[in-house]
């Protein structure tokens, strides 16, 4: 009831708006607050839809016009609206998701989803899943460039009719199902209608803090940077086993990434980073030993080469190395050699040393 | 496997524990093609048409039409479709058609061409159902046609044959997350096991990143229908092409993650097929232009 209220504000094209226009448009805005004020004041329960993205939707983009009604879909029924696939939204602490359709006479459906997350944290984390596309500024008119900045510069991406943002605590994907030039500026602009007033947040502190090298030969590769907090999604990068080894879960922050190795032949394989900040120092301890009684069942078992909560040992894909201060825990696999594993493992600790100093 | 539980770790597949799963094997083996095949072997047949799809990727019914025409004859031997159907199912079996619901639904056009064969083939309407959704529609039928469509998927590797039958078995969150390596348990369910008399895979505009959810990146005109009586078989297939089709789009290879643990353990321990590419005769029919395999 407070969408279809809200929904007939108008606020289609962005240029050229005379002050008059801005005038009335906000008196308008005022009165459907009071009003809007006066509905939730006698429907008391229920989160009220973010009322600012919902007015600065444009009513009509181009050939498509926006429905009057959309759709809200609470973690509960995510299920039910995206069958096998809402484990990666629950995978995040995620609130609910608000979903807009625009149609068309003859050009197919836009579909506007927007998930309410948390944090910031949160959406970055849907959007690190894949970096590729083109970059998009949609704080510019002319929105499309290639060039790459840092990941945690990049705020949207757009490929093949799909535009994914992010934008504070908001993970927005707007698709185009035919796409044409048409549909790529009606999604466009879509997009900078959403972002449009909205503060940009930084990245996750554990992104932000890891090293673009460590030695010059082994370098960060920003495309493989993903922050996530459970183990569904690590897999889905990083897999490591059936099993929630590392007991990650929505209390958990995780930056997963790679490096690229200027070794020659197989040395020079990508090396794999997880940094792990827990909750407690308690449950850092208990997930590491988790993931030895599991995942280095023969060392922990058998004889040891590490003890303690800070170790390198050679397994079947290169050097491993693992180390917990804290409620920290950083874990670097496929290195090719012990030395490698050594730097970054002191790498990861510098890296949390700095989130540590900058929290305090 | 590790100690004392069902946990499969990467470590697993580095030593060979879990044995060397489709998703890695097809990397470095090649497939074997109708000219080199000995008796023996589960067949696989693809048939592509460059016209299937138009520019907007509408379907044209007329070369669908065809190509299942082609693959039905491949499959079966028989001449035309009514006998190759006749040789599949009995006219008085309940069929029930197991298409692919949601992520790259399989298209319409080819569920309905599939149904009004049948009928031409003397199979009443009545007994043509849809089956996809739960047990009792599995129970319900004498015979499956499974028509899965051809994508990845986020938390089984590949969401393609073997995971099409999950509803079968009323809890499909048991098969997820770190239970999918037993989807072909549900194939063996005794209201599933031996009902399945044809695979035909919507290879038409496949996915091949996991999603999840559509991403038309990672979709593109394939033009293909993957069939056969064998389901791992076709699911080793097409797993084939999706890794090929991504190591094509990064340059690299683009492995799934996670690996499709199923595949393999409906071979070794569910016994519904092979997923050993030495085991595997594929058949190539039409078009032949990136065909990935």
């Amino acid at each position: 009831m407070l969408v279809s209220v809200s929904s007939q504000i108008q606020c289609s094209k962005r240029p050229a708006i005379s002050s008059q226009v801005i005038q009335f448009l906000m008196g308008v805005l005022i009165f459907h607050a009071l009003e809007l004020v006066s509905v939730a004041q006698v429907q008391p329960k229920g989160p009220v839809l973010p009322e600012a993205i919902v007015n600065q939707l444009p009513e009509r983009v181009g050939a498509w016009t926006r429905g009057d009604v959309p759709r809200r879909v609470e973690p509960k029924g995510i299920f039910e609206y995206m069958d096998g696939a809402g484990e990666l939204y629950l995978g995040y602490r995620f609130k609910f998701l608000e979903v807009h359709d625009y149609a068309s006479a003859n050009q197919g459906n836009i579909l506007v989803e927007l998930y309410w997350m948390e944090s910031a944290d949160d959406a970055y984390g849907l959007l690190s899943g894949d970096w590729d596309g083109d970059v998009v500024d949609l704080g510019a008119q002319t929105a499309v460039t290639t060039n790459l900045p840092a990941t945690g510069e990049i705020r949207a991406l757009y490929g093949a009719g799909l535009l994914r943002i992010w934008s504070g605590n908001l993970y927005a994907r707007i698709i185009a199902y035919e796409e044409s030039d048409e549909s790529k500026k009606a999604v466009l602009a879509i997009g900078r209608a959403i972002v449009a007033g909205r503060a940009n947040s930084p990245a996750p502190s554990l992104v932000k803090g890891l090293p673009a090298e460590i030695t010059p030969r082994f370098r960060l590769q920003p495309k493989h940077i993903v922050f996530l907090r459970s183990h569904l999604v690590l897999n889905s990068v990083y897999y490591l086993s059936s099993e929630n080894l590392l007991d990650l879960g929505l209390g958990c922050e995780v930056a997963a990434t790679s490096f690229s190795s200027s070794l020659p032949g197989a040395q020079g394989k990508p090396v794999h980073l997880l940094l792990v900040r827990y909750p407690s120092a308690e449950a850092a301890r208990q997930a590491l030993k988790h993931f030895q009684k599991i995942y280095l069942a023969e060392k922990y078992l058998g004889p040891t080469v590490f003890s303690g909560e800070q170790g390198i040992v050679q397994i079947e894909d290169g050097w491993l190395g693992f180390a917990r201060t804290g409620s920290n825990l950083a874990l670097v696999f496929e290195c090719p050699d012990e030395e490698s594993a050594k730097l970054f493992i002191q790498g990861a600790a510098q890296t949390f040393h700095k989130i540590e100093a900058s929290d305090e | 496997m590790s100690e004392d539980k069902q946990v499969i770790t990467r470590r697993d597949f580095l030593r060979g524990a879990v044995e060397v799963t489709a998703g890695v094997s097809l990397l470095a083996a090649g497939i074997e093609t109708t000219e080199a095949a000995p008796t023996g072997k589960s067949q696989v047949v693809l048939v592509r048409h460059e016209n299937v799809l138009d520019a907007k990727h509408a379907v044209n019914s007329a070369a669908l039409l065809q190509m299942l025409f082609q693959l039905l004859g491949q499959v079966t031997g028989e001449p035309n479709m009514k006998l190759a159907w006749r040789s599949l199912v009995k006219t008085d079996d309940v069929v029930g058609l197991v298409h692919t619901n949601h992520l790259n639904a399989t298209h319409k056009e080819l569920i309905d061409l599939v149904r009004s064969t049948l009928m031409e083939a003397g199979l009443s309407e009545r007994n043509i159902r849809m089956a996809q959704g739960g047990a009792d529609q599995a129970r319900a039928c004498t015979a499956l046609i499974a028509l899965p469509a051809l994508k990845a998927h986020w938390l089984t590797g590949i969401g393609t044959v073997l995971k099409n039958y999950i509803t079968f078995s009323d809890s499909p969150s048991s098969y997820h997350d770190a239970q999918n390596y037993k989807l072909g348990e549900i194939w063996n369910m005794p209201h599933v096991k031996g009902k399945t008399k044809l695979v035909v895979v919507d290879a038409l505009r496949p996915l091949c990143d996991k999603g999840p959810q559509a991403d038309p990146r990672y979709m593109w005109d394939y033009k293909g229908l993957i069939g056969g009586t064998d389901p791992v078989a076709v699911e080793t297939i097409c797993l084939k092409i999706l890794l090929q089709k991504r190591q094509a789009l990064r340059g690299e290879p683009w492995p799934l993650s996670p690996p499709p643990l199923c595949v393999e353990m409906a071979d070794t321990r569910y016994g519904l097929g092979t997923s050993r590419l030495e085991e595997i005769r594929l058949e190539r029919l039409g078009w032949s232009t990136d065909s990935l395999v």
